[in-house]
């Protein structure tokens, strides 16, 4: 009864066109007033839902990105990059996507790896004569793996809600981003030579390369430290984020000379712009999880899965199809906010790796980003590109269906995700 | 006279920004919070006892000062597919709809939040590190709840000046806007 009320009230909330956050607490209000849990708690938990530590260092890799970006760190990233790439066919297009691979084991944020690198690459691309639709697809899938290859937000939403390791999620997202990064420049390489874009005719100079990685030296290092930092157990995410942010305001302060007060300011209303926009939902999502709980909402579902198939392939596979349908239509954090604490124990009861899921969960989110009608990549590189929503959804269809083909490969060979963790102990199964 | 109108400037420029400069802050108190307590662990070898829980106090005001200035921005997450289907001249209108039914309930959070300060005004909880009461943290729920709603309404009043009740909630719903600013910038 209590599921039916909570369900149907945060159906008609989001349908309204409320903001999701509400929604979801409005939701909570309704399905309290009919049973007798206090009303006081509400906003207690509206305090209590948000405060937990590990969260705190989404607003810092937000912070740390703006700051990177702004501070030219991205321009010296691409300078490199693109020292491979110019000699093949649709070698910019690749560069994008090798950038936004570097970017995102910088960033946490889908959108704002597209941001910082298609700004960029896309007036480049459009400039060597390379069609616009073909430099907004390269742009907004090469972006997508900025949640992936870690750090990466959603996942830290992801080990917050379903408690497991922040760390082993990051461990587990790198060999999968590698997969998708490559097979997403083979993708690139293939359009471009089938639509007749060639090289930029640059030959190969490995002297030209050795003096572009030295001035970028300290941008080239950023996901060392990072990365490197998280991956040695040296310090926890949280601490690996403000480190982030430090060392940009050093490279792009003291070192690029690029950041000045104004940058600094717009990048810490950036953080906090997204902070009170994603974050809130966590916030009111709380007690909603809590009460789909109490009424045992995950058991019910996982009786209807169980009876539908046991198959480990099955239920993985129907999981996957609902993810890409919800996509369509939601922001990705909030599918994650939501959807966690119902199927979280659905899978475990099945004997489903946690963080093995958090990464299917996460990759076919990187699908929502590039499907319409909200699909948020695709905004952004719409933006920058000039090209219609419409015609940009058909130049990412190849890229969309690497990333399904990948996601196959993944979801019925789990050792690829939990390799790395295991390795470094840190997977369960 | 001149001093007049510079502090005139500066009222304004603070009754539009006072969110964003406010939030600008607390971030950076966290921020510099959480890279304080980096450096005494890994360089002085020594533990700081008050920064995780400042910081933590700072993220949950950054959290609901940012949603008052996503409010005034208009950039908060729904789902607006459904709208989509409707012929465009109505569209606001389901807009404003929406938004007057999260303000009813922005008030009853905001309300809850009051009931909450008041208990706990009563019954006085001190933060374990720094001694604090809680309840000074705690009233950012009513207070950011009560300038989120604030600023729907005045994000109202300024369409209903511009272009009388046929501009309330136009610009505000292209879903693709908003998100490509909010992520841009």
């Amino acid at each position: 009864m209590t599921i039916a009320i909570l369900s149907i009230t945060l159906f008609a909330c989001l349908f309204l066109g409320l903001p999701i956050f509400m929604s979801l607490g409005i939701a909570t209000f309704v399905s309290l007033t009919t049973s007798n849990i206090p009303m006081t708690m509400v906003a207690q938990t509206l305090y209590q839902g948000v405060d937990k530590f590990p969260l705190l260092a989404i607003p810092c890799f937000i912070l740390a990105g703006s700051l990177m970006e702004r501070g030219g760190v991205t321009q010296q990233i691409i300078d490199v990059v693109l020292r491979f790439t110019g000699r093949i066919t649709g070698g910019l297009g690749i560069a994008t996507i090798l950038a936004c691979m570097f970017f995102s084991a910088i960033s946490g944020s889908g959108p704002g790896t597209v941001a910082a690198i298609g700004t960029l690459m896309i007036p480049a691309m459009v400039n060597r004569g390379y069609d616009r639709g073909y430099a907004g697809a390269v742009s907004s899938s090469g972006g997508t793996l900025g949640i992936l290859i870690p750090p990466s937000n959603p996942m830290i939403i992801y080990g917050v809600i379903a408690n497991c390791s922040i760390v082993g999620l990051f461990m587990a997202g790198m060999v999968p981003g590698i997969i998708i990064g490559l097979s997403h420049c083979f993708v690139a390489y293939y359009v471009a030579r089938k639509l007749n874009f060639g090289s930029t005719g640059e030959q190969f100079n490995t002297r030209e390369l050795l003096i572009m990685c030295w001035r970028g030296k300290f941008a080239l290092a950023t996901p060392l430290v990072i990365l490197g930092g998280i991956y040695s157990g040296i310090f926890t995410p949280v601490e690996a984020s403000v480190i982030a942010v430090f060392y940009a305001l050093l490279v792009g302060g003291a070192i690029n000379r690029k950041l000045n007060f104004t940058d600094i300011l717009e990048s810490l209303t950036d953080a906090a712009r997204i902070t009170g926009t994603v974050i809130i939902i966590v916030g009111t999502s709380t007690v909603f999880g809590q009460i789909l709980t109490v009424n045992q909402a995950p058991l019910k579902l996982a009786a209807f899965i169980t009876g539908i198939s046991t198959n480990w392939y099955v239920v993985m596979l129907i999981i996957i199809v609902v993810f890409f349908f919800l996509g369509m239509f939601m922001e990705t954090l909030s599918t994650i906010i939501i959807l966690t604490p119902v199927l979280l124990p659905v899978v475990m009861e099945l004997g489903i790796d946690p963080i093995y899921f958090g990464v299917i969960f996460v990759v076919t989110n990187e699908v929502a980003f590039l499907t319409p009608p909200l699909g948020v990549n695709l905004f952004v590189a719409c933006q920058l590109s000039n090209v219609s929503i419409e015609r940009l959804s058909l130049h990412v269809l190849p890229h969309i269906l690497a990333i399904v083909l990948c996601i196959l490969v993944l979801a019925f060979f789990p050792d690829i995700i939990l390799w790395l963790p295991r390795l470094m102990g840190y997977a369960a199964y | 006279m001149w001093g007049g109108i510079m502090i005139r400037v500066a009222i304004s420029n603070i009754y539009e920004n006072f969110e964003k400069y406010f939030c600008a802050f607390i971030m950076a108190v966290m921020v510099i919070c959480l890279g304080a307590q980096v450096f005494f662990r890994f360089v002085l070898d020594a533990a700081l006892t008050w920064s995780e829980e400042l910081s933590r106090f700072a993220f949950v005001w950054v959290i609901y000062m940012g949603a008052s200035m996503a409010a005034m921005e208009r950039v908060h997450i729904r789902v607006t597919v459904p709208q989509l289907l409707l012929p465009s001249q109505y569209r606001h209108y389901a807009t404003v709809f929406a938004d007057f039914i999260w303000l009813i309930f922005n008030l009853f959070f905001a309300y809850q939040g009051i009931l909450q300060l008041k208990h706990m005004f009563t019954f006085t909880f001190t933060s374990p590190a720094m001694q604090w009461n809680t309840a000074f943290v705690y009233a950012i729920i009513p207070l950011g709840f009560f300038l989120m709603s604030f600023r729907i309404v005045q994000g109202y009043w300024r369409d209903y000046k511009r272009g009388g009740i046929h501009a309330m909630g136009v610009d505000l719903f292209s879903s693709e806007r908003s998100i490509v600013e909010e992520t841009e910038k």
